[in-house]
């Protein structure tokens, strides 16, 4: 076992805002799938928003779940004075987010 | 840790936990606004989040006033971090159902 002491409180409370930014992301993102199928105008289906929409709120979803993991694992690390582990959830957010919006751009330029 | 000036981050916390209420307020109003499912469901579900998003924003806010501007073991203990993700996790789930009845 690693020894584990109690941690400057000033990291433990970054620790938290990342989170809770995190937090913020998922729930822009749900906001931001909410409003493509309540206002995007491609087509005469709704298949283009409604995939738009789906793709964003999952995006979500998984970084809420993932942002509780990394705080944890955040916590532990910081606790023991070990190196912050790497995480690809800010890949997975912006690749997604590209791709919504390479999504969007190309067919109201497409219409 | 314990140095007699405990700075500014308590309330910056404080402040990224009422920015993360706020945003579950905007959800919840989205909600309410888009014409997904029948009305009575849409009403439900986005007064439920509305209620539970005024009221993380309402506990926040007192756990900060009772701490003296401490915040800093209330808000960081652990279950309160599992509650806010819950809270998010209910939300996602309500908007998927949302978008995919749209």
């Amino acid at each position: 076992m690693t020894d584990e002491e109690e941690p400057d409180y000033r990291f433990t409370l970054a620790n938290e805002r990342t989170y809770l930014a995190y937090l913020r992301t998922s729930l822009a993102c749900y906001a931001g799938g909410l409003s493509a199928v309540q206002f995007l105008d491609l087509g005469p289906d709704r298949w283009v928003a409604r995939i738009i929409g789906v793709i964003l709120v999952l995006a979500g979803i998984v970084t809420t779940g993932a942002a509780f993991r990394r705080w944890q694992v955040n916590l532990i690390a910081i606790r023991r004075g070990g190196a912050l582990p790497v995480t690809r959830l800010p890949l997975m957010l912006g690749a997604t987010i590209a791709v919504v919006g390479m999504i969007g751009l190309l067919f109201s330029l497409w219409r | 840790m314990s140095t007699p000036d405990p700075g500014r981050q308590p309330e910056r916390t404080l402040l990224a936990w009422r920015r993360t209420a706020l945003g579950l307020i905007a959800n919840g109003a989205l909600l309410l606004a888009s014409g997904y499912g029948s009305s009575q469901v849409r009403t439900g579900l986005g007064i439920v989040v509305l209620v539970l998003s005024l009221g993380c924003w309402a506990a926040v806010s007192a756990v900060y006033r009772r701490t003296n501007g401490g915040a800093v073991h209330a808000l960081g203990h652990q279950n309160v971090l599992r509650v806010a993700a819950g809270l998010v996790l209910v939300v996602g789930l309500f908007d998927l159902y949302a978008v995919v009845t749209r």
